[in-house]
């Protein structure tokens, strides 16, 4: 009697380790600063738009665990300190084993301060706010960085 | 079959924790005005990832970022824009392991100065200063006139 208690203890913790393991269904796979020419660069003027483009992946594997797909929701913001000088955000739906670009524009005004600012993507299968306690993140937190001259 | 209901207790009582677990957000300060700045602490489950959401009276939103959770806790802060509305404004966050909960905190007006500002009056100084520099500058010619 003992041992298939034990058993059982072992097959769950097994189970939940499996489940960890897995990590997020999407993959962020680049973030990339563009000007509105398409050209990459990681240094802009005031009065600039940066395009952020960014690229995420479903790996095949997981099929198994969602055949309709991941609807998401994708996030990019971009900081000075901790200060939200902009925000762009789509909602869509991606299957295992396809890629899926998306850009947005991002206005630097003339007030906007000088330095490095920071450009941080999340993918999450919404807001906290809507999702609540079943809010879950599709994706690891990717980061970028641009350098803000006169 | 006293260690049955041992684990059988034990297992239950995980199972109600975890139904019950929230993370914990403490906002500092819990009152300020536009033009400062807000600290927000989570408290949940080591390494796990949190989403936070600042959302305004008008439930606009108006903060929005991730963090992984180091030694179970994270910490955001946020500057408050000079032009932000006045009122309650609604703090979400969820995490993935330790689930979801809210906080508020309010913005209220600048406060006003009493009695104007305050310039400090240099004239008594400048004033004690230029009487002394007169009878240093008298007591010089004097001793001067008399060699």
């Amino acid at each position: 009697m003992k041992y298939r208690y034990l058993a059982v203890a072992l097959l769950l913790s097994t189970i939940a380790a499996l489940a960890l393991a897995q990590g997020y269904p999407i993959q962020i796979t680049s973030v990339t600063t563009k000007d509105m020419t398409g050209v990459e660069r990681n240094t802009f003027s005031r009065g600039e738009i940066v395009v952020v483009e960014t690229e995420l992946t479903c790996p095949s594997a997981y099929y198994y665990y969602a055949p309709g797909g991941y609807s998401y929701l994708e996030i990019i913001t971009m900081w000075y300190g901790n200060s939200m000088l902009n925000i762009v955000l789509t909602r869509d739906t991606i299957m295992a084993g396809e890629t899926k670009i998306f850009g947005g524009g991002m206005f630097i005004r003339y007030s906007d301060p000088l330095g490095t600012y920071n450009i941080e993507v999340y993918v999450w299968n919404g807001f906290p706010s809507e999702m609540g306690a079943a809010w879950a993140p599709l994706a690891d937190i990717a980061t970028t960085s641009i350098t803000v001259t006169p | 079959m006293r260690t049955r209901w041992l684990i059988l207790g034990l297992a239950a009582a995980l199972a109600i924790s975890i139904a019950l677990a929230q993370p914990t957000i403490t906002i500092t300060p819990q009152v300020t005005y536009p033009g400062t700045s807000i600290t927000i602490d989570i408290t949940g489950t080591d390494a796990e990832y949190c989403a936070i959401e600042i959302r305004d009276p008008l439930n606009n939103l108006v903060y929005t970022k991730g963090i992984h959770l180091s030694g179970g806790t994270g910490t955001v802060s946020w500057n408050i824009p000079e032009t932000a509305i006045l009122g309650n404004y609604t703090v979400y966050v969820s995490c993935e392991i330790t689930g979801n909960n809210t906080a508020t905190f309010t913005l209220v007006p600048k406060p006003a100065l009493v009695g104007g500002e305050v310039f400090k009056d240099l004239t008594p100084i400048i004033s004690t200063l230029t009487v002394f520099a007169a009878a240093a500058l008298i007591a010089l010619s004097v001793a001067l006139r008399r060699r």
